[in-house]
């Protein structure tokens, strides 16, 4: 080999060496894509000045999970985990300091804590730089001027990948009752929480990513704290 | 794009005064430490790097060129806390910054004109920056070109048809609208071929 190829070899190495070091965009687990995003009512608390969610003592959690679905589209949502995720609801209100109303139709309670659940579909298109890139100096080599590259491009999509996923989100829902106008029809929500990710994933992992998204909604809120 | 003319308008300045003594082109590769500005966003160090550079003496003591790089920053954080107003997200974030510096740069060089040559030097030119965050199944990104400064210190060593060089660059960008300010260092070796 001569020098000037060994050269061209080595510098290619270089290339591929800064180019290929890792990325961390692989390994991503389905734990890894779920959020918990919480938001509360600014007339009900303003941190230092005043928090009016001490002034409830009883909750109510509805025993039906709502799936939100388009209109003419049959429900496709598993109800295997509603009552799974309802009681994670209860437990973690309770946990905080708030009495569960066992008769709210005698004695209504302060908040209700409705769950809703929404899924989704999305089509993902996605291609990675380095393989393109990586094609383009085998195929055409450093330091020549010919070669068929044009199927190595990195915008090609025979290098690209797509992958279809389901996204659920549970959605929680805090309700001042006495503030209910059924006349008008509006009911204040006055705290959200939602536990958004992928759908799927072996059971107990199910299970747990529930656990875990509905325990960082109550966690991320001390202000809802007894 | 005012910054791209401001690249053009430095590199077309850099091959009028180029004339005559050695050339060189090469790679090298590039590791960056983040240092203030990035490490606010990301705080590990980049293994991912690489730039491409050509060089001309334009005496036996100082040789101007350019470089094209690219530095990428990467993190993840697990169950970040975000909170912004009354909203609070937490979520596991990936976090990345990929910066390709196109800059004109000066050198001033030391030692004898075949031999080795220590350099001190500084460039200039624009950083393209591209920050991009996914938390969940959401990605946020946000792109800007920071005036961008790099003064740096290294070492050219010939060997046989070409040389082998080793340096050490801080790169500063200057705040853009859209991101705050970039700095690194980065340790660049690689070579360089021509004459």
């Amino acid at each position: 080999m001569s020098s000037n190829k060994t050269f061209s070899s080595l510098f290619v190495l270089i290339t591929m060496a800064g180019l290929s070091a890792c990325y961390p965009v692989g390994d991503v687990t389905y734990e890894d894509v779920d959020i918990a995003l919480t938001q509360y009512d600014k007339d009900y608390y303003s941190p230092g000045e005043f928090n009016y969610y001490q002034d409830f003592q009883t909750f109510v959690v509805p025993d039906t999970v709502v799936h939100i679905i388009e209109d003419g589209v049959s429900d496709e949502i598993s109800r295997e985990y509603d009552k799974y995720v309802i009681d994670q609801v209860r437990s973690n209100l309770i946990k905080i300091g708030y009495i569960e109303e066992t008769d709210p139709e005698a004695n209504p309670a302060d908040i209700v804590v409705a769950v809703s659940v929404t899924t989704s579909e999305h089509i993902v298109y996605d291609w990675y730089p380095y393989w393109g890139w990586y094609w383009l100096l085998v195929k055409k080599g450093a330091g020549t001027s010919k070669g068929s590259v044009e199927n190595n491009y990195p915008w090609d999509p025979y290098y690209g990948t797509s992958y279809t996923y389901t996204a659920g989100t549970i959605i929680l829902e805090m309700v001042d009752v006495a503030e209910v106008d059924e006349s008008a029809q509006e009911i204040p929500v006055i705290w959200a929480g939602l536990i958004n990710g992928a759908v799927g994933g072996p059971e107990d992992g199910i299970k747990n990513r529930l656990s875990t998204g509905i325990d960082r909604c109550f966690n991320q809120s001390p202000y809802l704290f007894k | 794009m005012k910054p791209l003319y401001y690249l053009t308008s430095l590199l077309f300045l850099v091959s009028t005064v180029t004339f005559s003594q050695k050339a060189y082109l090469g790679g090298t590769y590039s590791i960056g430490i983040p240092l203030v500005g990035i490490n606010n966003y990301i705080t590990t160090g980049s293994y991912r790097g690489a730039n491409f550079e050509g060089l001309k003496e334009i005496n036996s003591k100082v040789a101007v060129g350019w470089i094209l790089g690219w530095n990428v920053f990467s993190e993840k954080r697990v169950n970040e806390v975000y909170t912004y107003d009354n909203i609070t997200l937490t979520g596991t974030q990936y976090r990345y910054m990929n910066l390709f510096p196109m800059l004109a740069r000066g050198l001033y060089l030391f030692g004898a004109q075949d031999g080795t040559r220590p350099f001190i030097g500084a460039g200039t030119g624009v950083t393209a920056d591209i920050a991009k965050t996914n938390v969940g199944l959401y990605s946020f990104q946000k792109t800007g070109w920071h005036f961008t400064i790099a003064p740096e210190l290294g070492i050219i060593i010939p060997i046989g048809y070409g040389s082998i060089t080793g340096s050490l660059r801080y790169t500063y960008g200057v705040k853009t609208r859209e991101l705050d300010n970039i700095s690194y260092l980065s340790v660049n070796l690689g070579m360089f071929w021509g004459e």
